[in-house]
This record gives structure tokens, sequence and C-alpha cells, in this order.
């Protein structure tokens, strides 16, 4: 593995540091150690001094210097480090002795034995280079001689310098060695030691080069030793942390480069350092178009008008604003206006080290657009494009102000359309729409172009009619739009005639504010309604009585369906055959505490209107229910159902519920529905009506002839039984047109296995022509009025001997 | 080192030449060699160490053969003889003057001298102080002389000497004579004036005048004799001849061992030389004067 610098450079040190410590301690211990040689070299040469004494103490005590001599040389020839011995006495008789000579020498100075007490037990010198012999290497090793309390004299010795030299050279030389070995274990071990560091710390250099090249996912081997795992785990987070922070940058920088924002990055010195691609696609130029860009520089460029140039630039230098912003209208390079918020921020010094600022600009042309497009639209009635309920109460109130001010007249106009909610139901909102708007311009066309037509909502139209005071115009202006309402709508290729009825006010006689004038108007519109309709009328305080009765209703209603002030009562249809009787129809009734019986066509349409209908329903038919299950004979009730009930999605389940509950069979229920009910909307109670048929309920069609419809609705519907309305039954069999409609509808039904029943027949050549065209159940005045349980049950026992027949009892069927 | 030891060295030397040629001659089986020397004749060194030189060489020259080494030293030159007349002994070694005496059991064929120096005969000399005024054999009356062991030829001519001069022979004419087992114990206590006379022969001499040059400057010769064999090693006339004739060369071939050139330079052994027929007579003569005077002395 190439090692790495740092090693290189540990490892150069390391050496240096020891060689250094090694040849700095050696010098150190050089005084020592030769001390100690030295020491070494005395105790051998007081080895050698103390045997040789030990064996020559009787000669020299003895004078025998033959064996001192004969013992010296011949020790002297086996002791090669002693070069010389010599003894010394103490008369001045000196005897030296060498390897292969000796002498003897007289001293001129006898030897003073008093040096005995003061010379330490031997003394030794080194000796070098001395001017006899320049190579001189040697210690003189010197020791009294004492021979058993005799100081006898002075022992010499010569020892070799040779082995001091040697052991010193050698010393060296150890060091030397002990040194490099020390070095190079150290090394060798340190070089072991750094091939696993240096593969840690080249992974870990590695993979900070990786990450510095932007592999983000690089990630160090954290089973390394020691700090360097702390190192890998370290670099790991900070490799984690940073992949997190860029990737979220670089979600951001993409969200700046792509956003419809368009984004201008200025440094501290107010120049640009970034555009994103849609401030480029604004002005049409590239990054270098916008280098070093001052901020009004840059105003410049967007084509900001120069007045608003000097505001931004002053407001935002001036003001110690962190961020601020103002709507611009730039001219782009397509020569577009295009309307911007211009928002400039400035950089937390947090967040970036020189400051700075950016500029954000937001296309705002299509929320301008839209902004105008809703104000228009605040004031515009969609569907007719006439200007709608707040644009009238804004236009009505300034009427009123002005013609207050000056003096002026003014008559405002609510028309309501008759009969609106039969198409809208029958014939769906398409074609209620297509009425609607025509019946707008219709409007409008009557009236003179200054004239405001507005739409309230729904079939609701107004108009504001400024100065006018008399009612004569008025009542022209009112009669042109009734007369437009003459002429017949063509829908889908229908032909439809629709009234509206018109209500009238004028200022300031009816009313001397906005709130009144509505009311009131509204008021005669309803006075209108209820006068015939297709008509119009003007105000008066009268009318206000008509709306108190009506409200007075609704609430007597109410309480009626609590406390029972309703009841039912039963009209059979009688087969004109045998006269008997085998199914009646139940109608409702109301006696007010107060207003005496009121008629089912005046609580009615009160109840619709109120959203009582449900309620009185549900009330009809639980005390059908109940009448069936007191009656013990077999007989068929029917109950006319509101076309408001069928908006219930619950409606079939809670009758189904309510048999289940009084166990009543549904084949003894016919429901009766009106024709416009039944064919609305194209169908959209059909299936509700075929649940209701497959629970088993019979259904008919009630007043059928009077609606708008084809008879091929008869062909898809479950329809089993078809009364036929009372105006067609009123010109039989006198009116030709009539009997040939009656006629065909009771073959029609015939041949579609309906059942017909003839509904108001009040005189016997009506039974007999229904009879002889096998219509033959009646329902009417001719035979029965409308009667209460008690008289029924007591008409069928009297009547109808068939019911007594227990195989027609119900029971007994059951 | 002193001449004696020298001697002495040459001494075991003589007994390893004797042992290789022994035991050459009865190399086919194993042979118990037996060689047998007196104390008397010993200088410069000690039984036991003359038998462990001995033992050394005999190791290193048969360490391949089956041979083992009988060695004995006598005390006296008498005991030798007697062994050597029993037939107890294959070799000996021993001064020239008991050679003469025991030449009957000795072949004087195989009859060597021991050379120290540069000739196998030596001289020897009386050395006295020359401080003490002593320059003739006169003045040594009642001097104490000292003489190192194994110089019984030397003693012979001293004796000659001094009854040449009228006086009686060295024991009786000396008031002390002492006896060193080191020739050069003998010079050094000469030179210290331990003694008055010491008689030494003359390589002993030149040798401790190397050692200490104040030795020929202090010390005078005042008598000196011819050259005379010193020791002499011998084998026994019925040792079987054929043997000895096989392997009688090996002795002039020592040269040529390297190990025996070592010894030679460390010991100062210069070799052996047969003995001839004027060595023998030389010392005939001498130990004839010697009987004379001192027959006449005795006469006297």
């Amino acid at each position: 593995m190439k090692q790495t610098t740092i090693f290189k450079h540990l490892f150069k040190r390391i050496a240096l540091i020891l060689l250094g410590a090694n040849l700095l301690f050696s010098v150190i211990l050089l005084p020592l150690y030769n001390n100690k040689l030295i020491r070494m070299i005395a105790i051998q040469g007081d080895t050698f001094a103390h045997s040789t004494i030990a064996a020559c103490s009787e000669a020299l005590y003895t004078e025998d210097y033959s064996f001192v001599i004969s013992y010296v040389r011949k020790v002297l020839s086996q002791s090669p480090e002693v070069s010389f011995v010599s003894f010394t006495s103490t008369d001045g008789t000196k005897i030296n002795l060498t390897g292969d000579k000796w002498d003897v020498e007289k001293l001129a100075q006898p030897f003073d034995s008093s040096l005995f007490k003061t010379i330490t037990p031997y003394t030794i010198e080194h000796v070098t280079n001395t001017k006899d012999d320049p190579n001189a290497n040697e210690f003189i090793f010197t020791k009294p001689v004492n021979i058993s309390g005799l100081n006898w004299g002075i022992f010499s010795i010569g020892l070799s310098g040779t082995e001091y030299k040697a052991l010193k050279a050698s010393y060296f030389t150890n060091v030397m060695i002990f040194s490099f070995l020390l070095l190079f274990i150290t090394l060798l071990l340190l070089h072991g030691s750094s091939l696993r560091l240096g593969q840690q710390l080249s992974k870990l250099r590695e993979t900070a080069s990786r990450l510095a090249k932007g592999e983000l996912t690089a990630r160090a081997p954290t089973d390394a030793i020691g700090e360097i795992s702390v190192l890998a785990n370290t670099l790991n987070s900070m490799a984690t942390s940073l992949d997190s922070n860029t990737k979220e940058v670089r979600r951001l920088a993409r969200l700046v480069e792509d956003t419809n924002d368009a984004i201008a990055i200025f440094d501290d010195n107010d120049k640009i350092i970034f555009v994103n691609a849609a401030l480029k696609n604004i002005i049409n130029q590239t990054d270098d178009y916008f280098d070093g860009m001052s901020l009004f520089t840059f105003l410049s460029h967007l084509r900001v008008g120069r007045n608003k140039q000097k505001e931004i630039t002053t407001e935002f230098s001036n003001v110690e604003l962190h961020d601020w912003s103002t709507d611009i209208t730039v001219n782009t390079t397509n020569h577009e206006l295009t309307h911007m918020t211009m928002r400039i921020e400035r950089f937390d010094i947090d967040e970036v080290d020189n400051g700075g600022y950016f500029v954000i600009l937001s296309d705002i042309t299509r929320r301008k657009q839209l902004e105008h497009e809703l104000e228009v639209l605040a004031y515009i009635d969609k569907l007719t494009k006439l200007p709608n309920r707040r644009y009238f109460m804004d236009r009505l109130s300034e009427a009123v102000d002005e013609s207050e001010a000056f003096g002026s007249g003014l008559a405002v106009i609510f028309l309501d359309l008759d009969n609106f909610k039969i198409i809208n139901d029958s014939l769906g909102h398409e074609v209620g729409d297509i009425v609607l708007s025509e019946a707008g311009w219709r409007i409008k066309d009557a009236l003179r172009s200054d004239d405001i037509v507005c739409r309230l909502g729904g079939d609701e139209f107004t108009a504001i009619i400024k100065g006018v005071k008399d009612k004569k115009p008025i009542s022209q202006i009112a009669a042109s739009i009734l007369k437009r309402f003459q002429a017949p709508f063509y829908c889908n290729d229908r032909e439809l005639r629709v009234s509206a009825s018109i209500g009238v006010v004028v200022y300031p006689d009816d009313g001397l504010n906005v709130k009144e004038l509505i009311k009131n108007a509204d008021t005669s519109m309803y006075a209108a309604k209820k006068g015939g309709k297709n008509a119009y009328r003007f105000f008066s305080e009268e009318m206000h009585h008509d709306i108190r009765d009506f409200l007075d209703i609704e609430s007597s209603l109410r309480r009626a369906i609590a406390s029972n002030d309703l009841y039912l009562v039963y009209q059979p249809f009688v087969n004109s055959e045998n006269r008997e009787i085998h199914h009646c129809e139940a109608l409702l009734r109301w006696k007010h505490p107060e207003r005496g019986l009121v008629p089912p066509g005046k609580f009615i349409p009160i109840a619709e209107q109120a959203g009582l209908i449900s309620d009185i329903g549900r009330w009809v038919f639980d005390n059908v229910c109940k009448q069936l299950k007191a009656w013990d004979f077999d007989i068929t009730v029917s109950i006319n159902v509101s076309g408001s009930e069928l908006l219930d999605s619950h409606f079939a389940e809670h009758l189904n519920s309510t048999l289940i509950e009084h166990d009543i069979s549904p084949h003894h229920i016919q429901l009766e529905f009106t024709e416009h009910v039944l064919v609305s909307e194209e169908g959209k109670n059909l299936p509700v009506l075929n649940q209701l048929k497959r629970i088993g309920f019979g259904l008919a069609v009630d007043d059928f002839g009077t609606g708008f419809s084809s008879l091929s609705y008869l062909t898809e519907l479950p329809i089993d039984v078809i009364k036929i309305d009372k105006s067609f039954i009123n010109r039989i069999p006198h009116d030709r047109k009539t009997v040939a409609v009656s006629n065909s509808i009771i073959s029609l039904a015939h041949d579609l296995e309906i059942l017909t029943i003839g509904e108001g027949v009040e005189n016997l050549a009506q039974v007999e022509w229904l009879r002889s065209h096998n219509c033959n159940l009646v329902q009417g005045y001719y035979f029965h009025k409308p009667m209460s349980a008690i008289e029924f049950e007591t008409l069928l026992n009297r009547t109808n001997v068939t019911l007594l027949d227990t195989s027609r009892n119900k029971n007994g069927s059951k | 080192m002193n001449s004696k030891h020298c001697h002495h060295q040459g001494l075991a030397w003589i007994i390893g030449l004797i042992l290789l040629t022994a035991v050459s001659a009865s190399a086919d089986d194993t042979y118990t060699l037996r060689v047998g020397g007196s104390a008397e004749s010993l200088y410069d060194m000690r039984i036991t160490d003359l038998e462990i030189l001995i033992g050394l060489l005999f190791t290193e020259i048969f360490k391949d053969d089956d041979v083992k080494l009988k060695i004995k030293v006598y005390d006296s030159d008498q005991a030798l003889s007697k062994q050597l007349a029993t037939g107890n002994l294959d070799a000996v070694f021993m001064n020239p003057i008991h050679y003469l005496e025991n030449s009957a059991y000795l072949n004087k064929e195989y009859t060597y001298a021991v050379q120290h120096g540069p000739s196998a005969k030596t001289k020897y000399i009386l050395l006295t102080r020359r401080d003490n005024s002593i320059d003739n054999l006169q003045a040594l009356r009642n001097k104490k002389l000292i003489i190192p062991s194994g110089h019984l030829v030397g003693e012979r001519f001293l004796d000659v000497e001094l009854m040449r001069s009228g006086m009686p022979v060295a024991s009786e004419s000396f008031s002390e004579i002492r006896y060193t087992d080191e020739t050069n114990a003998a010079i050094i206590n000469l030179f210290f004036g331990k003694v008055d006379a010491a008689l030494v022969t003359e390589f002993t001499y030149d040798i401790a005048s190397e050692l200490n040059r104040q030795i020929p400057q202090t010390l005078q010769t005042i008598t000196k004799s011819q050259p005379l064999i010193h020791l002499v090693v011998s084998l026994r006339k019925d040792f079987p001849a054929h043997l000895v004739d096989k392997f009688l060369p090996f002795a002039d071939m020592l040269n040529e061992y390297p190990r025996m050139h070592f010894l030679k330079r460390n010991f100062r052994f210069e070799g052996i030389r047969k003995v001839t027929a004027d060595d023998i007579r030389a010392m005939s003569k001498l130990n004839n004067v010697y009987v004379q005077l001192k027959r006449e002395l005795s006469a006297k």
C-alpha cells in the first residue's frame, strides 16, 4: 500500500527522535559506563593483585624472589591482559616483571611507609599516550602489600587498556546496534500499525473525496479503531446531513428554477447573482444578460415605469424593512402588459453570510383578470347575462338616493314566471334555463334602454324604471312585458306557453327605502299570482293582509299536524256495472279552529311551500294504514302523493316500514301521482316508482290529461291505474274532441292493461258513457261524496253485499 | 621460559615419542605401554604435571588406536633401575650417569639425547655474583651453592673441578647446597644474594639473561664444562627389533606434524638426536676422572 504522507512524516520524526534519544542517553550514560568499566578493571586488578600477593606473600616476606618472579611470570604467561607486575618494597627495591622480561630497580628514595595510612585500598590510573609510548593505553593498578601486619610495600600491575577500549567500542557499537534495532522494531511496529490505520484513513480520504465530487451516498466504513471510527461516524453523519440538505437544496433549487414566479437574487452589493428560468423567459434573455445587474437597472429592463422604479428603489433602500412588496405592470417582450406582484426580501444574515436580498415577481395577470371577472360576475347573472341581485340592490339604492335627491319618480317591477316549477320539474333544468334566459331578454326588450333589468334568482326578475311617477306609463310597461310573454317559447323543438305575474311599486308612494320597496313589490307580485297569474298588480296596503293570511295558515297547519285537526274522508270508486265498491280514495281535510273547513286546494300549496307536505303525507299514510287495519274487509285505498315527497330518498323505505308496523299488505294501498310527478326531469322519479312497485303498491296517474307530456310514458312507467281528469269528464259526452281523447285514453289503457277510473262523475250520462267505453269504475258525486270512515263502512255494509262474503273477507283472504 | 622448564617440556616430548614408537610396534592388538622415569632426573616440572602432559600427548597421538598407556615416575634413580632390571618397563628416561650404570639392559642403538637449544649437548657453568669478588673455586669454600634438580651430570662436573683444584667434592666444600625444582630459581636466588654460587646449564643462563639484562651484569661464570648430554631416553634391549625397525622412521617425521611444530616452539624443544659413541665416551671419561680423583682424594 502506498504510504501516506502523515506516516512518512511520523516515521521520520520518530526515527530522528529515537536516534537522538539513544545518542543522548548513550552520551549521558557514557561516564557512568566508563566508571563502571574502570571499576571492573579495578576489580579485575584487585583480584589479580590479591591472588598474586597471597601466593607471593611468604616469598616476599622471606625475600624468595625467585619464587615471586617464577610465579608472576607463570601467571603473566597465562594473563595476557596484564602487561606488567611490579613489587616495590619499603626499602626501595622494585621488581618489575613483564611477560618476557624482568628487572630490579633500586629507588633513589626509600618508600614512605606512612603512605599506607592515607592511600585508598587501591588506586587505578589510566595511562595513555605517554612520552615513552605514544600508543600506550593501559591501567596501572596499585595496591599496598600488607603481609601479616607488615607493610611490605606496593604492588602494581599494568592492565591492558585494549579490553577497556574494546568494551568502550563495544558500548558504542551496542548502542548503535540497539538504537537501530529499536528504531527498526519501532518502525516495523509502526509500519504494521500504520498499514491498517493507513487503509482506514485511505478509506476515509476516499469517502471524503467521493463526497467532494458530489457522490453524496458515499459512506465510510465504521469498523475502524478508536478515533478513526468516531471520525468515520462523524463523516457519515456529515455526509447524511449533507446528502439530506443537498437534496433539499436541489429540490428548492428545482422549485426556484421551475416555479412560474420570476426570481432574482442580489448580493450585498446590489448586483444580481442569480435569475431563474421564469425571469429569463419574461425578458427573453440569458444569464449573462443579468450578470451584475443592479436593482434599478433590473427594473428598467422589466420596463417598469420610471416613477415606479424610483418608488421601489427608494422605498426598499430607505426603509429598514425585512421585506416589501408592491404590484407592478410590466411590458413583456411580447408587448403584453403583465401584472405582477414584486416582493423584495432581505436574506437574514444567519441564512446567507454575505447578506443580499431577492426579488420575486409573481404573475398576477390571471388573478387580475379573475378579479375583474369576479367583479363582473358579482353583478351579472351567469344564465341570463342580466345584472344580478347584488347589482339590482346597488342600483336600486342609487336610484332611491337619486330620486330622493332630485324628486324624480321611480318604479320597481317584480316578475315571477307562472308554473315555472312545473316546467323545470317535468322538462328538466335545461329547458327551464332556456325559458329563464328567453324570459329575461323579453323583459329587457319590453323596457327602455336605460331601464335596468335584473334576475334576482330562480324565476324572479326585477326592473328599475327611473323617472316615472304615474302609474299609467308603468302599467303600459307591465302590460308590454306580459304581452311579450304571450308569444310561445321554443325549447328543444317544444312549444311552451309561459306567463308571468308582475308586482309593481312606485317610489316614494309604496316605500321610502330599498327594503320596503322590495318587500312591497314582492307582495304585489304575490298578489298577482293569487289573482290568477299572468297579470300585474300595483302594490296596495291590502295585499299585506293576504300575506298575513298565508302565514297564519302555515302556522295553523303545523299545529294541526300535531293536534289531529286534520282528518281523512273516503270517496268510493263505484263499479258502474254492479254498484259495488272495492276501492276508495282517502282525501285529507282540515278543520281550522277559527276558519272552519279549509279546502285542500288552499292549504296543500301552502304546505308544499312551507315544507310541511312530507309530514302531512306521512300522517295520511299512517292513518290510512290504521283505518285499513280497523276495517276488517278487503278494500283498496288510494292515497295522493305529492312530488315533493318523492324527493325524500327514504320515502319507499318509510312506507314499507309503516306497512310492516301496521301489518298491512301493500296491495291494499294505491299511490296516486300527478302526471308531472311521473314524468319529471326525464324519469328522475322512475327508480323510486319501480321501488314502490316492487314493494307491491298500486300506482295510479291522477288528473290524467292535464299534464304536458305525451302518452309514451305510460309504456315505460309501472302504472296500474289511470284516473281520467275531471276536466275531461265534465265535457263528456257532449264535447266531441273530449270524447275522442277520452276514448283514446281508455282504449290505450286497455291495450296496456291499465285500469281506468273516471273521476268527478256527476251525472248519469257520464256514467253511461264511461261504462259503454269499458271504464266501469267511476268516482264522483253522482254516486257518493267523500265520507267518514264509519260512513264508508256503513255504506259498504249496505250496498256492497260481496263484502260480507267471507271469501272476500280480508282476514279470510289471507 | 627458564631452561629447566624447557627441559621438562622436552622430556614430555621424549616420552611421547617413546609412546608413539612403542605403541606402533604392537598395534596389531591392544597393547599396554609401560614407561618409567626417575623424579631425580626431572627438573622444572612436577611429576603429576608430567603425567598429565604425557597423557595428553598419548591421547593426541593414539586417539584412533586401541592402546593403553601406563606411566610411572619413580622417586629415585635406584627404584627406576630396579624396575628396569626386573623387566617391568618398556622404555625409560634418565640422566646419562644412570644410563651408563644400566646400559646392560638398554639398547644403545635406540638411545636418544634430548636437544634443547642449538645443540643436543650443553655446558654446565658455575655462577657467582660479581659484587662478592668470588672469581675462583677456592673462594667458594664454605659458601652457599644452589643446584637445580636433575643436574647430576653437572654435579659430577663440579665435583671433578673442585677436586682438581684441591678441594673436596661439593657436598664437603660448600657450607650449604640448596636444590631447587626450577633452574631459573637458582640464578634468581644468586641474583638476589640468597646464595653465593649457582650451578646451571649455559643454555639456562642464556635464557635468564635474555629475561633480565641485569643478570649478566651482576653474575659471572667462574668455570664451565665441556658439552655434555644431559638426558637420554632408551628402549629395552628385548624390545622387538622388527617393530622398532618398522616404525623407526616415524621419529624422523616429527617435523611433518603441524601440532609438533607448535609444541616444539612453545617448549623450545628442538628435537632428539641419537646418542653417539663420542657422547658415551665423554660421559664415561668424566665419570672415570671423578672416580679417580675421588680415589686420590680419599687416599690423601
